[in-house]
């Protein structure tokens, strides 16, 4: 888990580790953010990361809808 | 005649997260995606998952109608494209309708190989790219018990996999090469791989092709395969026959526009063809790759997504001149990774021996796990280019790591082949 702090929104970003199978698209478009771990699992990387809405787009691109995006100010689950 | 600023052929991984990143940099801009399939985007990354029922048929769609209507995003189902002639910028679909565009986008993928033996015409010939024919998959293998399955690679484990989480005990594979993966592993990471099919009861017959398809015998199974006849002159009763040979792409349709192509649609590393406005990207685009300096093509969703977004951000800046986005370099090292009867296997970066300078071996049969690693110099540098990992997840962040930080190795050159040697040390600097 990690707060997104730059730009418009703050997402509050989790992975289910039980659907996530290690794709890997959230790392190519979003390599800030997510790394895959030693299970071959993606994970949430300290610090700055990637723009809101490249975060977003990284979400949207997981083909098994692992990546859960929270709006940090309204309490949202905005994706999925 | 329509009209329309973005054309997108195909609406998978790439052509959708184009659509997607041409909508958030141009609001107003006219977006049309053609799909020869009748769904929104699905995932099939998951379609192994769900013929092995570990996935629902509702998980596998990614994009509801409603995205497209508030992306206002078009999109056109049930449609092939048939011609592209660039010069009037025109591209003809299969319902007759003509579409002109500003920028076009091509992301058609791969198709499976067809084998187009005597008897191929026969029921329960099973071949896997679409929903439809996960469907179909998972209808006949419910009523079969008898599985031969066609060709030595990926799409073969799906297969093996998805048939034996259906009640399918008697599965066996047929492989023309001396081993199962010949063309992509080495003989002892092939040996761990099968290993695992064996303890499962898979059989693998390596060294033989199928001769013909024969039909099975009786009226209630009239029309269906019941054997695969091989040219060593074995006969492998079956079911059902499931076949993975390759994929290729569809290109016929290109065939009068002069647009490049080798094995795949050529582009440079901003996924642009040789044709004005043209581009390409995912699985059906072997573009210039700037991390290992050659004509490259790449099979996997990450890499679908990621051209999928450089494509429309290429197309964007060139169709504004400048103004909206930037040119974009595609860079990305990606990796495709797949499970089977609980294991796992990745293939990361190149894997080409021919290519690399050395090979690097981790691992062995009694251990049950095998790491390739790919070395090569290339501007001075001792480079990781590309790896194979079978049955060992932890070893894949830190080499493809390694391959994206085009990593200095030559410190840890002599500890590669060593299983203790922590991977991540590659990293530490």
């Amino acid at each position: 888990m990690a707060d997104q702090t730059n730009g418009k929104k703050k997402w509050k970003i989790t992975v289910d580790r039980d659907l996530c199978i290690g794709a890997a698209s959230c790392v190519a478009l979003a390599m800030k953010t997510f790394a895959l771990d030693s299970e071959n699992k993606a994970i949430v990387l300290e610090g700055e990361g990637d723009p809101p809405e490249v975060v977003k787009l990284a979400a949207e691109s997981c083909p098994t809808k692992a990546i859960i995006l929270v709006d940090e100010e309204t309490g949202e689950q905005e994706y999925p | 005649m329509k009209s329309v600023d973005y054309l997108i052929i195909g609406g998978s991984a790439a052509g959708t997260t184009a659509a997607e990143v041409v909508r958030s940099l141009v609001p107003e801009a006219s977006i049309t995606i053609i799909t020869d399939e009748p769904y929104e985007e699905y995932s099939r990354v998951l379609l192994p998952f769900y013929i092995r029922k570990q996935s629902t048929r509702e998980q596998l769609f990614l994009k509801k109608p409603q995205w497209y209507q508030e992306k206002k995003i078009e999109l056109v189902k049930n449609t092939k494209a048939q011609d592209l002639e660039p010069k009037s910028h025109r591209v003809k679909v299969s319902s007759g309708e003509v579409y002109q565009y500003g920028k076009l986008l091509i992301a058609i993928g791969g198709f499976p190989v067809e084998l187009s033996v005597d008897g191929s015409e026969l029921e329960n010939i099973l071949y896997f790219r679409t929903v439809d024919d996960a469907d179909e998959i998972l209808k006949v293998a419910a009523e079969a018990k008898k599985a031969v399955i066609i060709g030595g690679g990926f799409v073969s484990l799906d297969f093996a996999t998805g048939f034996y989480a259906n009640g399918i005990s008697d599965i066996t594979i047929l492989v023309r090469e001396p081993y199962y993966w010949a063309g992509k592993l080495d003989d002892v990471s092939s040996q761990v791989l099968t290993n695992v099919l064996l303890e499962n009861g898979v059989k693998i017959i390596t060294g033989d092709e199928i001769e013909k398809f024969e039909p099975s015998f009786g009226e209630a199974s009239e029309g269906k395969v019941g054997a695969v006849l091989t040219r060593g002159g074995k006969t492998l009763e079956c079911d059902v026959a499931a076949v993975g040979i390759g994929i290729r792409p569809d290109i016929l349709w290109l065939s009068g526009s002069a647009v490049k192509i080798n094995r795949w649609i050529l582009t440079n590393e901003y996924l642009e063809t040789n044709l004005p406005d043209v581009y390409a990207a995912g699985d059906c685009a072997e573009f210039f790759d700037v991390i290992f300096n050659k004509q490259h093509a790449l099979g996997n969703w990450a890499n679908a997504t990621s051209q999928g977004s450089v494509a429309a951000k290429n197309m964007v800046c060139a169709a504004t001149g400048g103004k909206v986005g930037a040119r974009t370099i595609f860079e990305t090292a990606s990796s495709y990774s797949d499970s089977f009867f609980g294991k796992s296997y990745t293939f990361i970066g190149v894997t080409d021996a021919k290519y690399a300078d050395e090979v690097i071996s981790r691992g062995s049969v009694e251990s049950g796990k095998m790491t390739r690693i790919f070395v090569k110099t290339i501007d001075n540098v001792l480079r990781i280019v590309g790896a194979t990992v079978i049955n060992d997840p932890a070893e894949v962040g830190p080499l493809t790591s390694a391959v994206k930080g085009k990593t200095d190795i030559f410190p840890h050159i002599d500890k590669l082949g060593d299983l203790n040697f922590d991977l991540k040390k590659l990293l530490e600097t």
